[in-house]
């Protein structure tokens, strides 16, 4: 429920993806393989835990989490939820048969599922799920359950956005029960057996005694989305809304042991700078989305604040519209890039106190999937004269010597767009502008809405456009690169890569797809569709009197029920 | 008089039909669906169409608008797309926060406001004069969001003595019934604050000069040759007199407030209809935004309309027909 792809940061905070766990994901049997074999390494990118003193101590429990955040959540309903809060807050309130970790890849274990295995063909995958979990209001979990979540995610007039997940299952008798606690389910047809259990084991499973007789058209309006009955580490104590949540531990829970955390508040904040003083004030133990410019400040007035990098999830990107003639000489896309020095890009915008908070993006797949990113691409240097030499081969010279390229008598300008309220995309299109200046090229900057700016991306209403996307963390390019991809802003198109993307998503075969990703990472690379900048680290500041604290880039609360508070810090009153 | 303020109840109705018409389609004129905000690269066409059917985007615009306008003359405002929650509801929850924090602005707008104003005309030329003329000067001109940030940064940071955000805190629910009331009032001191200064300086202006001018009638010397103390001169003389002009700006401070409280809800975390209207607006959800906006346009004419009849309610010289 934590694995969103969206447009970068406009909305990051807002929404969040169900969807988008597709790809990627490994069973236990493949992490043991996975561990013990090299593709995996960490690099310096990658958030590690610090280890402290106090990881040697007992957990104790008690203390309660207080996490600020921009906006509320819409609902509290695994199955039709959108906001990012809500992800983030329901995978610790509702059941799902196997759970994500992330190392390199998704790698699960079991939750409700205790075990699952496969049948012979490949196409039967059977779940015995555990048998003492209860929901709040005291019924069991079953397999009605499991099998009344899955009816309603196919479902259209669910309108669920794990929809698709189930799209693989035969026509007939797509899941069966086997008896209460053993359900079964039927696939058409075989393929990456990861990415199938991922479909069917990631959904988070919602409680059939409670929701059964609710008209289906109208779950987002039911009463159950906003007073849940949930079966896992946390359950709802109040919501109100457009103030607080306040969650608390559920000692029922059965996976591992219940939460340390006796609750966990989130304080909905609309303003950043309110945040952040909250932060520093004590108000706040939690806030996630610290600006650069803030960190210098916090490390050294504040040292009981810990600032911990969530991984490279978010990037920002020039798309060239292909359609434009001038941009449709890939020449012209290779000068365009030399001509751009990115290191000095992120030397100015994702750089604090000496560090990098960022690295050079050479594609669309994140370095944090470690086996997929193709570490090998060169990328283009900054290097003037390549850049004139390719203009010149295009036909783009300074005939009249005023400092700009033409062609024919038209000087070679264009308008780099981004969406409004975005301070660092704004400074970037400057510094973009004045590094094309000095090769030649005219760039206007615009700034439009940022739902204005989107629409206009999706009917390829642009010349250049500076946006962003927050990666998933399992490979599914299509709806980017494929030919007519919805998401395909510089209709770009490229047989070759169509194919590696077709053959990618449909092998079984880990190691083909890693092969097909990286050299589609190669040749999208060379094409220069994009103009691919930088991606940036989220910083989260959290107070450090919490132990055993696990944000990663999969997750904001990763394993939010091993945190923990020493007993002569928690805090009375809380 | 009741015939007045009925005619002009009437004519509430077409101005509020006008702008909410006009309101309606600038919404729908702006690109992009709301059903995006729920969809991802990834969802199919189908589930999209799903969306928009279930939120009544698919039908025609002229259709959707007269729809619209038969559930509003019903005063049924509709479904938040967002929330799902009918947004008569939704409103009615954020009303109360909103009213509150906009009693207390007044409260100071006119407290303050007057103090100020009866102090510097009243000491005109002393010392008190140019202190309170300067102090008023200065808060006049301090934009709200600003003063918001500075009274976070003095009063909640540097000096924490009242809280930075919400309505209540963490753990209110636990509080005794003066323990909860406590925590509210003390919650709503910074956003009061910030909401009521600035135009608390506008008041002592407008109060000063009225106060000046009714301090140089003849009465008043009158009232002074008689032999009166000065308290009572000023109290009961001049100050119900200079009263009049202030009385009507209380109608006009109310549509301010409303507006003033979109900024000010925003940055102090205050759970009503401006920190409502503000999200609404991000996530394109027309429903609020246009119920919302309704009770706006209510407030705004309804303000005009006091202003009016206080005036004449305050000075019997005055008569609507």
């Amino acid at each position: 429920m934590t694995l969103p792809e969206t447009h970068g940061d406009t909305q990051e905070m807002g929404r969040d993806d169900p969807l988008r766990r597709r790809r990627l994901a490994i069973a236990l049997m493949l992490a043991t393989l996975l561990a013990t074999t090299a593709g995996c390494k960490k690099g310096e990118e990658t958030p590690t835990p610090t280890p402290t003193p106090a990881e040697a101590e007992t957990p104790v429990r008690g203390g309660s989490l207080v996490i600020g955040y921009p906006a509320d959540v819409d609902l509290f309903h695994p199955l039709v939820y959108s906001s990012d809060l809500s992800g983030q807050l329901l995978e610790r309130m509702f059941p799902t048969l196997i759970v994500p970790h992330f190392q390199c890849q998704c790698i699960y274990e079991p939750q409700l599922a205790e075990r699952w295995d496969w049948s012979e063909d490949g196409l039967t995958l059977t779940f015995h799920l555990r048998k003492d979990v209860t929901w709040s209001d005291g019924e069991p979990v079953d397999a009605d359950d499991v099998l009344f979540t899955w009816d309603l995610v196919a479902d259209d007039q669910v309108g669920s956005a794990w929809a698709p997940h189930l799209d693989n299952l035969r026509k007939q008798d797509p899941v069966e029960k086997l008896d209460a606690h053993t359900v079964a389910v039927h696939f058409d047809h075989r393929y990456d057996l990861v990415t199938m259990l991922t479909h069917v084991g990631s959904i988070g499973v919602v409680p059939e005694h409670v929701m059964r007789d609710w008209p289906r058209d109208n779950h987002r309006g039911a009463p159950f989305a906003s007073a849940p009955v949930t079966a896992s580490w946390f359950r709802m104590e109040r919501w109100d809304r457009g103030q607080q949540i306040v969650l608390t531990r559920d000692e029922s829970a059965p996976f591992e042991h219940p939460a340390y955390l006796d609750r966990v508040v989130v304080r909905i904040v609309p303003e950043y700078a309110t945040r952040l003083m909250e932060l520093e004030n004590g108000t706040l133990d939690m806030l996630p989305g610290v600006h650069l410019e803030d960190m210098e400040r916090l490390e050294a007035e504040h040292p009981e604040i810990r600032l911990e990098r969530r991984g490279l999830r978010f990037n920002d990107y020039i798309a060239w519209n292909l359609k434009d003639p001038r941009f449709a000489d890939v020449r012209v896309r290779r000068a365009l890039a030399h001509a751009m020095d990115v290191e000095v890009l992120i030397d100015s915008i994702l750089t604090s106190g000496g560090e990098r908070y960022g690295r050079r993006a050479v594609g669309t797949i994140t370095p944090e999937l470690c086996s997929m990113h193709n570490d090998d691409i060169q990328p283009l240097n900054h290097d003037l004269e390549r850049a004139s030499a390719l203009f010149a081969e295009a036909g783009w010279h300074d005939s009249d010597g005023d400092g700009w390229l033409d062609r024919d008598g038209q000087r070679f300008t264009f308008t780099l767009e981004t969406n409004a309220g975005n301070p660092r995309r704004a400074l970037a299109q400057i510094i973009v502008q004045e590094q094309l200046r000095q090769a030649g090229i005219d760039v206007q900057v615009g700034t439009v809405e940022g739902n204005v700016f989107f629409d206009k991306l999706k009917r390829h209403e642009f010349e250049a456009a500076l946006g962003g996307w927050g990666s998933s963390l399992f490979v599914d390019p299509s709806n980017k690169w494929l030919t007519g991809g919805a998401y395909n802003y510089p209709s770009y198109s490229n047989p070759q890569v169509d194919e590696l993307i077709n053959r990618g998503l449909a092998t079984a075969d880990q190691d083909e797809a890693r092969r097909c990703w990286q050299e589609m990472q190669a040749r999208i690379y060379e094409d220069q569709p994009y103009a691919f900048l930088y991606w940036r680290d989220e910083v989260v500041a959290i107070h450090e009197r919490f132990r055993d604290v696990r944000i990663d880039v999969l997750c904001l609360l990763q394993d939010l029920h091993k945190w923990w508070v020493p007993l002569d810090q928690q805090r009375a009153g809380r | 008089m009741l015939t007045y303020i009925v005619r002009r109840l009437l004519l509430a109705i077409p101005t509020t039909l006008g702008v909410c018409t006009l309101l309606f389609f600038a919404l729908h004129a702006a690109p992009g669906s709301p059903a995006d905000h729920f969809i991802n690269p990834d969802m199919p066409p189908e589930i999209r169409d799903t969306m928009e059917r279930n939120l009544g985007l698919d039908q025609p615009l002229v259709v959707q608008y007269f729809k619209w306008l038969g559930s509003m003359a019903q005063l049924d405002f509709g479904r938040s797309f967002f929330q799902q929650r009918p947004v008569l509801e939704i409103l009615l929850e954020a009303m109360p926060n909103t009213l509150v924090l906009c009693g207390f602005s007044l409260l100071l707008i006119f407290g303050l406001g007057i103090t100020l104003g009866v102090v510097s005309a009243v000491w005109r030329g002393s010392v008190w004069e140019t202190i309170s003329t300067v102090v008023s000067l200065l808060l006049y001109s301090m934009p709200g969001f600003w003063l918001a940030l500075m009274l976070l940064l003095l009063l909640a940071y540097k000096f924490p003595i009242f809280p930075s955000s919400g309505a209540s805190g963490i753990m209110a629910s636990n509080l005794s019934g003066a323990g909860q009331l406590w925590d509210r009032l003390m919650h709503l001191v910074l956003p009061s604050l910030a909401l009521g200064v600035a135009p608390a300086a506008g008041v002592a202006r407008y109060m000063r000069a009225s106060m000046l001018e009714v301090l140089s009638q003849e009465y008043i010397r009158g009232a002074r040759a008689r032999g009166l103390s000065e308290a009572r001169v000023v109290g009961r003389h001049a100050l119900r007199n200079a009263m009049l002009p202030i009385v009507t700006l209380l109608g006009l401070y109310l549509p301010f407030l409303l507006s003033g409280a979109v900024l000010i809800e925003t940055i102090f975390g205050w759970p009503g209809m401006g920190q409502l209207i503000f999200n609404a607006i991000r996530q394109q959800d027309f429903p609020i935004v246009l119920g919302n906006t309704v009770l706006f346009t209510f407030a705004v004419i309804g303000g005009n309309l006091l202003a009016d009849v206080l005036y004449a309610f305050v000075d019997p010289r005055i008569r609507y027909r």
